[in-house]
């Protein structure tokens, strides 16, 4: 049975909204990735049967963020400075956890997630997605395998790969590196 | 020369994606995106297979108790003015010992209209029945409503001060009495035409920005349509009454107001005590029309709901209804929620309308009648952005529509006389 989109939004709102803000650390970014999610089911529901709308929406709100972050950074590299602040004016260390770490820490995590989000930019598709379902979501190879219609060896070979990806990248976006968008031929 | 880049490190990734995990998740996207989504999901022109209203089920029940308020208010607006003047077709209403009327208002960015049919019949008792079968029935003078939802086997029973002035009492008004009191003094004729095949007169009204028409049987002199504009959910839509039917016998049992056995009754008591005192200390005008109470009453009902702050704007019911309420929001736990919301279940249950709600949707249905009475330079709201008790703040003001005279709603929610240098530019 079809579930009402009031429901489907109480039940799994908070999911799409927790993958959307991970990714993105920015409530406009991620409230416009929400609506965007929601309304792509929609879509899709038109045209498909539904078996399993939380990994729908995960996986929509996924892929969603991580185009979004495409834009963001593509905006950067054509802009001089771009401050890096939330839209209530937090800074990336403002957004860390603030758990024990020093302020040395804060920084150093708000910077390696930076890089990441930047990193994951340059990654196609069918890489970044099963990457971001399995780091950062939790999805098993096999969960993956299931919803993205791929067998479960193929996911593991592009996890693979976009880890080997993302640790170049990381080197490269290190502090004295430049920007591998910049130097790559 | 350039310095070579660093070796790739695997511990530095994992690290990256353990802070990126660890991202801080503030509460779920605001009020007014869930809403909009909602909305925008309500809208599109699609069904789901089982057809379910799409609207949810609180906020359709909110909005009709809101819909209820403003057709009584307006009703009660249109037969104190003294405007109409079709004697005949105001003899009809006069005479009627029943009556009956459907009422059809499409729901700005919601794909179905909200459709009722109003019962009524002497001595201040409604039943407003809607089409997935949730019924409102009212007894003014015995201060009770009765509001029944066969799908969730649900009743609220709400009761309040017949004798009151409070927003309540435009919510169970005496429907009946209210078209009795159709003033016939005066009418702009707008000529003839057929309306469900029949050949009909017509009758403007205006006052303030308030504009309805009625459409009546050339023959009979019975209204056969009336045609209101309201402003509604921000946007702005056209409630028509029709399908009047005079006389026709109603069962005594359609009036009942005990709940149904096996629907679980929840039961809220509303007090009219506490507005009355406030009006009482502040200066209130709370006189024979209710203006002033309503908009102190919802600014202060949202501002409790919403750590001090008033809304964008007094006429979208569903950004009103929805900010702050918990249970509207998933994504946010109501002041007794022992977890946070984003890890409530799912089951359980259903969400409840709370006494708050009752209010809040009252007032706004009821204001959004008295608005739409006054011109539209003679009222501002200019609450967006602020908080209750800012300091020498006009949040409202208004011209009485009698006396003339300038009135202003502060933060401090006192109202005071103005002068128009007063007044915040618009």
């Amino acid at each position: 049975m079809t579930p009402s989109w009031p429901t489907l939004l109480r039940d799994h709102g908070p999911t799409v909204w927790r993958t959307a803000y991970r990714l993105l650390a920015d409530r406009q970014d991620a409230e416009e990735v929400f609506q965007e999610t929601f309304l792509a089911a929609l879509e899709f529901s038109r045209a498909h049967d539904v078996r399993h709308w939380p990994a729908l929406l995960q996986r929509l709100a996924t892929t969603r963020s991580v185009d979004r972050l495409r834009r963001r950074y593509a905006r950067r590299r054509h802009l001089p400075t771009v401050p890096d602040t939330a839209d209530d004016g937090d800074t990336a260390l403002d957004r860390v956890p603030t758990a024990s770490a020093s302020p040395l820490e804060h920084l150093q995590t708000a910077e390696l997630s930076d890089r990441l989000r930047a990193a994951l930019t340059h990654l196609p598709a069918n890489l970044a997605e099963p990457f971001c379902l399995h780091a950062l979501s939790g999805w098993s190879y096999q969960e993956i395998a299931q919803h993205l219609g791929l067998p479960s060896t193929s996911v593991g070979v592009n996890i693979h790969r976009a880890r080997h990806k993302l640790r170049d990248l990381l080197a490269a976006f290190a502090p004295d590196s430049t920007d591998p968008a910049t130097t790559r031929n | 020369m350039t310095t070579p880049p660093p070796q790739p490190d695997s511990a530095a990734l994992d690290r990256a994606v353990e802070a990126v995990r660890n991202t801080p998740i503030p509460d779920g996207p605001s009020d007014a995106v869930l809403a909009q989504t909602l909305a925008r999901l309500s809208a599109a022109p699609f069904t789901l297979p089982e057809r379910r209203p799409l609207m949810p089920r609180l906020l359709r029940l909110a909005a009709a108790l809101a819909l209820i308020a403003g057709v009584g208010a307006l009703l009660y607006l249109v037969s104190h003015s003294g405007t109409p003047a079709f004697a005949d077709v105001v003899k009809n209403f006069r005479d009627a010992k029943t009556l009956t009327f459907t009422s059809t208002v499409p729901v700005p960015n919601v794909k179905e209209p909200m459709v009722m049919t109003f019962f009524m019949t002497g001595g201040g008792r409604t039943r407003v029945q809607m089409p997935d079968g949730q019924v409102t029935i009212s007894d003014m003078p015995a201060g009770r409503s009765l509001t029944i939802d066969p799908k969730l086997k649900t009743a609220i029973l709400i009761t309040f001060d017949p004798k009151g002035r409070g927003p309540e009492r435009a919510g169970a008004a005496d429907f009946l009495d209210e078209f009795k009191r159709l003033d016939d003094k005066a009418a702009k004729p707008l000529g003839e035409k057929v309306i469900d095949g029949k050949p009909a007169r017509g009758f403007a009204t205006d006052q303030g920005a308030m504009k309805m028409e009625i459409w009546a049987d050339k023959a009979t002199n019975r209204p056969i349509r009336m045609d209101v504009r309201l402003p509604l959910y921000g946007g702005e839509t056209t409630m028509t009454m029709s399908d009047f039917v005079f006389d026709a016998p109603l069962d005594p049992a359609l009036f009942d107001l005990d709940a149904p056995k096996g629907y679980e009754l929840q039961k809220i008591a509303i007090d009219p005590n506490e507005n009355v005192a406030h009006a009482q200390a502040n200066d209130v005008k709370a006189s024979e029309d209710t203006l002033e109470p309503n908009v102190i009453g919802l600014l202060k009902e949202y501002a409790a709901r919403n750590a001090g702050a008033f809304p964008d704007r007094l006429d979208d019911w569903s950004a009103l209804w929805l900010a702050g309420n918990p249970n509207a929001n998933p994504f946010k736990g109501g002041p007794d929620a022992k977890t946070p919301a984003t890890t409530r279940p799912a089951t359980g249950p259903a969400p409840q309308l709370t006494e708050s709600d009752v209010r809040m949707m009252s007032y706004a249905g009821a204001l959004t009648a008295h608005l739409l009475a006054l011109p539209k330079d003679d009222w501002a709201y200019h609450g967006k952005g602020v908080k209750l008790n800012a300091k020498d703040t006009i949040v409202f003001w208004y011209r009485h529509p009698e006396t003339k005279a300038l009135r202003a709603i502060r933060a401090d929610l006192t109202a005071i006389d103005v002068s128009p240098e007063m007044l915040p530019k618009r």
